[in-house]
Order: structure tokens, then C-alpha cells, then sequence
């Protein structure tokens, strides 16, 4: 029985799982490093401890530290949440040697689908259609020239450990080879602490289907069907969707079932995803396993009923899946809009800095997993990823005009977001169609501007403005107005004269 | 009080008085009276001609940041846009050109020396900010004036990194 849980992540999926453990009432550790102290996670959680200096190694990677507080406050499981140590198996053997439960996968099969190279090797003898590309590690440059050429440009660069487009890179020709591995190998390394990287062919405009799964230790496999990451934005999903638009009912049942052999196969527990390219034929090849509650997660609660992060604790703790297979099935649909602090203008680099204010939509279908508030620094040390708007209806159609209005309703002052640039991609005519695929922001919206001078507030922007300005101003009216309240004058986040 | 505003790149000229519990604004092409109700120190009602437009809004180093209608504002008082260190995207009078990051973050690299001949576009630096690394290129073809930075050193998006100068 687990009845204390650190949480080993900071953001809106430390805030998430801490609400899990609430509703099923466990007791919450939360871990913070430096900057986040007064983080929403370390708000939420019953006790928090300080890890270290910002930088990943010395905190949420930090792995000697983040055992020592489990053992420290008794914690008999660590939830790890995605990113960090989430699909670390060296991790994984700690906890397990530490008798820590560690909820996700079991460490030798973490270990086995976390190594993209060796997971592709079963996968191939498991009669699973996979990408054509390198069987092994690339081990110099010259192995990587070669095994482009085999393959034929363009090329794709995957880090071994990784996830999340990070060390990801397209390689058109040998000129751009070296430069690109070399990067890759950087990126790869600091984000993930190895450096492996590996070249598969590279397919055009396909889209992403994945499928979620859940595994318990009793040999029980279902799947809970697919969701469509297709939007991505530097190889990273930014709007997800399920039911796809394109999967036929046995299209849909047979990925389904080659999900569920993919996760026997490698002998996988707990909550984990399949991820699938679909060419333009409607082909299906295995991309990899991510062996953690993901990122848009959301979107099949909402469809299909099942929270998957108190399943994650469920099966951890030693319990069988209470669902058959035959049972399950998606009722309405459902979309998420990730919110980040990136410029879209400006090839979404990172955007810092303190949030001024912030106001949340809420509505009917409307779920906002975030950890913002007013008054928070979004700093550069981590990932830029502010919330995540998801919104369910009984039809495609209805959840993308929630989703503009829950959109339009979402004010984030004092840092750049894209959610202006959300609600025009939710606004174009081909995703309204349904006509999605991981090359849609480039080819769509690469030019994407802000609509200056076409917007349709600017009067009431300026007088909003200039009553502002006027009313800032008076501060002469302190010592007259000492008895009467005025919110004028107590105005939080006004920084006069800064 | 009279107001210059730039929004965008244009300036506005607006004139706002408090009269009998409202205000009376004038936008140069027509008056208007408005009421402005304050929910929380951040959120305001603004009432035109019975219409109602919450919008919200908070000061931060010269700048209101503002969103009504969904739509997001930075609004500048017209006299502070004198004020620009310089001018990112031209070359100064001298024929150099400031190179700085576009974001805040730790310099992993730095791939030209002082004094070294660059092509336009050529890599010059690899910055890493949230986990990714971006490249800075050379806008100008010229030569390295100057290296303000060493590698593992943190820079932010106002002092330059380097220098260029163009090449006659």
C-alpha cells in the first residue's frame, strides 16, 4: 500500500500528480531546486524539500539527493513524472534496490525500451514494422557517412535516450552530416547524460499516432486507444487530438493490438505509449516506447474515463487492472494546446521572465493543467512549457471552438506566449479539415505574425491605457485619500518608475 | 492628461479627464465617455455606451502590458522609445555591428577568434538556453572586432557577445 509519494519534477505534471495522490489521499513530497521555491508544486505538496542550484544535475537530476529525501521523509514510492529521471533505468535500479517504489516501467524493461537502438532490434525480430535505419550506435563520423549514404538522405538524427525532439536534427546532405551529429551529441548529452545518437531515414509529412497502455504486474495489457500528435513545432508536439482523423475502426483495432504485442514483447509494466509514424499510405512503423505518463495524457482521460496517473499509482502498488479491453471505448473528442513561453514570431525561442498576471479559462469541457501564477519568473534552467489547455466535446468540431474560446480567454501578461498563435492554427482552414501531419507548422505557418495593426481592441486598449496612466500617476493623493480605500493605490504588480 | 501611446509602432495621441465618476477620453477623431469598474488590482471593467470590455493590465519597466478581447497589447509611452541601447538589426555609424543573443542563456561555444574574416550567416557562437542550443550567425559579412565572452559564461539579450565590423 503506498501512502507517501515524492515527486520527482517540478511544473504543471509535479502540480498534476500531486492532485492525484490528494484525491486518493496520499501524502505528497515535493523536491525543488533554487529558483523554485515558491513553485505551485512545492505550494501544493504537504512537505518540500530543497535539492540544490538550478541546473538540472544538481536538482531534479540529481539522483543521490532526491533518494536521500525519500528516505529521509519515508516516502515508499517516487512518482517521476516525464522529462528528468522519468525514463532513467539507472534510476529505476536505485529505487528498486533502495525497496523505493519507482512508479513507472521496471527497470530492465525501461532499460530495454529507453535504448532506442536495442528496443529496434526487438521490435525487428518481433515482426514489428519499424523505420529502415542504423541497427547500432553510430561510433564515428565515418560510421554515420556510410550509413547515411545506406539509407538515403534526408536523414533523421535521434538521440538513443532520448525524447521530446531534443538532439533530434534533419540531415539533407554530407555537408550538413558532422556539424549536425556533433550538435546532436551535445544536446543529447546534457539533456539526457548520454550521448548516443543514430540515423533512421527521414519520412515526409507523415503524421504521429500514439497509443496509450496500461500494464500490471498480473500479465493484464489493454491499450486506450490512440491520440494524434501530429502539430509539432522543432520536433516537439505542441497540439494533440484523439480520436485522429484518419484512422479507420481497423485501422484503429490493429494498431491498437500491434501496441499491445509491442508492450508484452518487451515485457513492459505500468503506464507507457506506442508511438507510430503513418505515411501517406497509411502505413504504420513503430517509432518507440515512452516509457512515462505523457505530456498529453489528458486528452484520453477525457475521451476514454480513466485517470492514468492514479492507474500509474494503482499498478504500482500491486494491483490488477479493473478494465477489459472489450470494455473500453472513446466517447467524444478531445484536444490540447500546450502553452509556451516562446516567441513564434521569433522560430519559438524561449521567452523569460516574471509573470505580470495571469487568468485562467474555465467552462464547461475546459481542463487547464498548469502551474502558473501571478507573480511567477519563468526562468531559462528548464523547459518552457506553461500549461496545458485541453478541451473535450462530443465532436471534433464543437472541442476546436471551445478550445478558441478557452484560447481567447487566457491571459498571460508580462512574457511572450504562442497562444495568439494556437488560436489562428486552431482557425486554419486544413487543420480545421483534419489534414494534419508533422510538417504542418512549417509548411502552414512558418511566416506566422501577430495580427498588428489589423486588431480590433486598439481603442480600448488605449483608453485602458491612459486610465491607467492617470491613475498610477496620482500618487500626491496618498495623504488626502489615507482614510478611503482605493484599489488605485494598492495595485500589486504596478512597478512605478522601475 | 494627454498621452502619447505606441502600440505596435504607431503612435496614438489620447486625452483622458475624470468627470463625475467617469472618464472623458479623447482619441483625436472622436470623444468618448467610459466608465472603468476595478475587480482586483490587475482586472478592470471598462464600460463604453453600455458595451462592457474586461480587459486587464499591469506596469512593468516602462511598458503597460495589457489584453482586452483576447487580444494582447505592449503599449510604450511615445518619449521612452528614445531611450533604445542601439539599433539591433543596422550597422552604427562606424561600420560595426553589435552581435547579441537572442535569448538569455550559457555560451557553449564560440567558433571565430578576434580578427578572423566571416561570411554572412556564418555560424559564430552556439548559445543553450532550456535545454536547446541555438546557433548565432553572422547578419553582415565582415571581420570580429571583438569577443566580450569566454565559453560556460551567461549572456543575456543586450550585451553583445561580439563585434563585427564590415570590411571595405
Amino acid at each position: 500500500m503506498i501512502n507517501k509519494i515524492l515527486i520527482a519534477n517540478r511544473g504543471e505534471i509535479a502540480v498534476r500528480i500531486i492532485r492525484a495522490c490528494k484525491e486518493m489521499g496520499i501524502s505528497t513530497v515535493a523536491v525543488y531546486s533554487e529558483v523554485d521555491r515558491k513553485a505551485l508544486h512545492v505550494q501544493l505538496a504537504d512537505e518540500a524539500y530543497l535539492l540544490g542550484s538550478p541546473a538540472p544535475l544538481e536538482s531534479y537530476l540529481n539522483m543521490d539527493k532526491i533518494i536521500e529525501v525519500a528516505r529521509m521523509t519515508k516516502a515508499c514510492a517516487i512518482h517521476p513524472g516525464y522529462g528528468f529521471l522519468a525514463e532513467n533505468s539507472e534510476f529505476a535500479k536505485r529505487c528498486e534496490t533502495e525497496k523505493i517504489i519507482f512508479i513507472g516501467p521496471n527497470s530492465k524493461a525501461l532499460a530495454l525500451v529507453g535504448d532506442k537502438v536495442e528496443s529496434r532490434k526487438t521490435m525487428t525480430q518481433a515482426k514489428i514494422p519499424i523505420i529502415p535505419g542504423m541497427k547500432a550506435k553510430g561510433e564515428n563520423l565515418d560510421d554515420f557517412i556510410n550509413q547515411a549514404e545506406k539509407i538515403g538522405y534526408p536523414v533523421l538524427l535521434k538521440a538513443s535516450a532520448g525524447g521530446g525532439g531534443k538532439g533530434m536534427r534533419i540531415i539533407n546532405s554530407k555537408e550538413e552530416l558532422k556539424s549536425s551529429v556533433e550538435a546532436g551529441m551535445r544536446e543529447a548529452k546534457s539533456a539526457f547524460g548520454d550521448e548516443s545518437v543514430y540515423l533512421e531515414k527521414y519520412i515526409q509529412q507523415p503524421r504521429h499516432i500514439e497509443f496509450q497502455v496500461l500494464a500490471d504486474y498480473h500479465g493484464n495489457v489493454v491499450h486506450l486507444f490512440e491520440r494524434e500528435c501530429s502539430i509539432q513545432r522543432r520536433h516537439q508536439k505542441i497540439v494533440e487530438e484523439t480520436p485522429s482523423t484518419i484512422l479507420t475502426p481497423e485501422l484503429r483495432e490493429k494498431m491498437g493490438e500491434v501496441a499491445v504485442k509491442v508492450i508484452k514483447t518487451t515485457g513492459y509494466t505500468n503506464a507507457g505509449t506506442v508511438e507510430f509514424l503513418l505515411d501517406k499510405d497509411k502505413n504504420y512503423y513503430f517509432l518507440e516506447v515512452n516509457a512515462r505518463v505523457q505530456v498529453e495524457h489528458p486528452i484520453t482521460e477525457l475521451t476514454i474515463g480513466i485517470d492514468l496517473v492514479k492507474s500509474q499509482i494503482r499498478i504500482a502498488s500491486g494491483e490488477k487492472l479493473t478494465f477489459k479491453q472489450e470494455k473500453l471505448s472513446q466517447r467524444g473528442h478531445a484536444i490540447e494546446c500546450r502553452i509556451y513561453a516562446e516567441d513564434p514570431e521569433n522560430d519559438f525561442l524561449p521567452s523569460f521572465g516574471k509573470i505580470l498576471f495571469v487568468k485562467e479559462p474555465c467552462g464547461p469541457g475546459i481542463r487547464n493543467d498548469s502551474s502558473l501564477y501571478s507573480g511567477l519568473d519563468v526562468t531559462m534552467h528548464y523547459d518552457p512549457i506553461l500549461a496545458k489547455l485541453i478541451c473535450w466535446a462530443e465532436t471534433r468540431e464543437e472541442a476546436r471552438k471551445k478550445m478558441i474560446m478557452a484560447l481567447s480567454g487566457y491571459v498571460i501578461l508580462g512574457i511572450k506566449t504562442q497562444i495568439d498563435f494556437l488560436r489562428d492554427l486552431m482557425l486554419h482552414p486544413e487543420f480545421i479539415s483534419g489534414n494534419t501531419h508533422t510538417d504542418f507548422i512549417p509548411k502552414y505557418l512558418s511566416d506566422w505574425k501577430e495580427k498588428k495593426g489589423k486588431k480590433k481592441f486598439v481603442e480600448q486598449a488605449l483608453i485602458g491605457a491612459a486610465i491607467g496612466m492617470l491613475n498610477k500617476g496620482k500618487k500626491g493623493a496618498r495623504v488626502e485619500k489615507k482614510l478611503m480605500f482605493d484599489p488605485w493605490l494598492s495595485l500589486g504588480n504596478w512597478e512605478i518608475g522601475a | 492628461m494627454e498621452y502619447e501611446l505606441i502600440i505596435d509602432g504607431e503612435i496614438h495621441k489620447v486625452s483622458v479627464e475624470p468627470k463625475d465618476g467617469k472618464y472623458i477620453i479623447d482619441l483625436g477623431k472622436k470623444r468618448i465617455e467610459a466608465f472603468c469598474e476595478i475587480i482586483d488590482p490587475n482586472s478592470f471593467l471598462l464600460v463604453i455606451d453600455e458595451k462592457t470590455y474586461p480587459f486587464y493590465m499591469a506596469f512593468h519597466e516602462k511598458k503597460i502590458h495589457l489584453s482586452v478581447g483576447g487580444e494582447k497589447f505592449v503599449i510604450q509611452e511615445a518619449e521612452s522609445k528614445k531611450e533604445k541601447r542601439f539599433e539591433r538589426e543596422g550597422v552604427d555609424i562606424e561600420g560595426k555591428k553589435a552581435i547579441c543573443a537572442p535569448m538569455p542563456g550559457k555560451i557553449l561555444k564560440i567558433l571565430v577568434e578576434e580578427g578572423e574574416k566571416v561570411r554572412k550567416n556564418q555560424s559564430l557562437a552556439i548559445v543553450e538556453a532550456m535545454k536547446m542550443e541555438h546557433e548565432i550567425r553572422a547578419s553582415i559579412e565582415g571581420f570580429v572586432k571583438k569577443i566580450n565572452f569566454k565559453e560556460d559564461d551567461l549572456v543575456d539579450t543586450e550585451e553583445p557577445i561580439l563585434e563585427l565590423e564590415v570590411k571595405d
